[in-house]
């Protein structure tokens, strides 16, 4: 009934290891642009990106044959793919100084407040970069993905009281590190 | 300019919280087309075949594994054929055949075996074999 109107990730997971092509693109069209999103939020680089959404969903296609029903759902399970792959990325990457941050160009003909804003969301973007890998994805998961503390922590494999306190020290340190910057950024005069 | 006036009278945390606040709600890019394509490509690569269609005659049960190890209609038909012949040459014998059987039974007559003849001198050189002269003393 309500399978046929929304099938389940789980069940479209199954259609596509029977062989049924049109399961792969419902479940596809379902995780990937959240995948996407994710990747892009913790790396921000859209090749980089783009790297981890395939590997994610080539190994979500490799297990469907041999999938569990009732161990996890196929879309946390993934999610988790793409996060421990970007914090694999994260921690071969060079960390990005806060300051090497460009500035908006002066001859820039946006309106005043959107440059003030779009300078906030990239001194933001530059910050996160500047977090250790967990709290980093603490603050990403519950703050820029909206997802609850209980789901973070078992995307996370912790505890919830783990989520709290990643995503207050996370917050305190982007705090920090934002600090010297908030003349720039509008905040003060 | 209201915005940035509000900003100013904000704590750092809430400033943040704000600040996050605006990124969360930011639209987020959308899935490139050519990457979805790849992904696509690649889903279909790594699919297993699909599933052979069930048999229409499955829920036949034991008869329909006896037609089909039979080999269908064709084995059938070579079976009684053949049925047939077997009956045919059983019950109504070509006469070089019948002719043939009783010259075979009467020549089987002829060489029945005799047991005189299957006597034989002692070989040379067993004369005193011991168990010769057991048997002989019987």
């Amino acid at each position: 009934m309500s399978d046929a109107a929304s099938p389940s990730d789980a069940a479209l997971l199954r259609r596509y290891a029977a062989g049924d092509a049109e399961a792969a693109q419902l479940l596809l069209d379902r995780l990937a642009p959240r995948l996407y999103r994710l990747a892009l939020r913790l790396l921000a680089d859209p090749a980089e990106a783009e790297d981890i959404v395939q590997e994610a969903m080539l190994r979500l296609w490799q297990i469907a044959p041999d999938w569990q029903p009732g161990a996890a759902q196929p879309a946390t399970w993934v999610y988790r793919v793409a996060m421990n792959l970007a914090t694999d990325r994260l921690r071969r990457r060079r960390s990005v100084a806060l300051d090497a941050v460009a500035e908006p160009a002066d001859d820039a003909p946006a309106p005043l407040q959107a440059m003030l804003d779009a300078d906030r969301e990239r001194a933001l973007e530059a910050a996160l970069a500047q977090l250790p890998d967990r709290q980093r994805t603490a603050v990403v998961l519950r703050h820029l993905e909206g997802l609850s503390n209980p789901e973070i922590a078992a995307l996370m494999e912790i505890g919830v009281e783990a989520v709290e306190s990643l995503t207050a020290r996370g917050k305190r340190r982007l705090a920090e590190l934002l600090a010297p910057r908030r003349a720039d950024l509008g905040y003060e005069s | 300019m209201t915005d940035r006036k509000t900003d100013k009278q904000l704590t750092p945390p809430d400033a943040l919280d704000a600040l996050l606040d605006r990124a969360a709600a930011r639209m987020p890019d959308p899935l490139p087309d050519r990457l979805r394509a790849r992904l696509l490509s690649e889903a279909l690569a790594q699919m297993p075949p699909p599933a052979r269609p069930a048999s229409a005659s499955r829920g036949a049960g034991s008869l329909a594994r006896l037609w089909r190890a039979l080999g269908g209609a064709p084995g059938l038909a070579g079976l009684t054929t053949a049925g047939f012949a077997g009956l045919w040459i059983g019950a109504m014998p070509p006469e070089p055949v019948a002719g043939l059987s009783a010259a075979l039974w009467q020549g089987a007559a002829l060489v029945g075996p005799d047991p005189g003849g299957w006597t034989a001198d002692t070989p040379a050189g067993f004369e005193d074999d011991p168990l010769l002269a057991l048997l002989e003393a019987d």
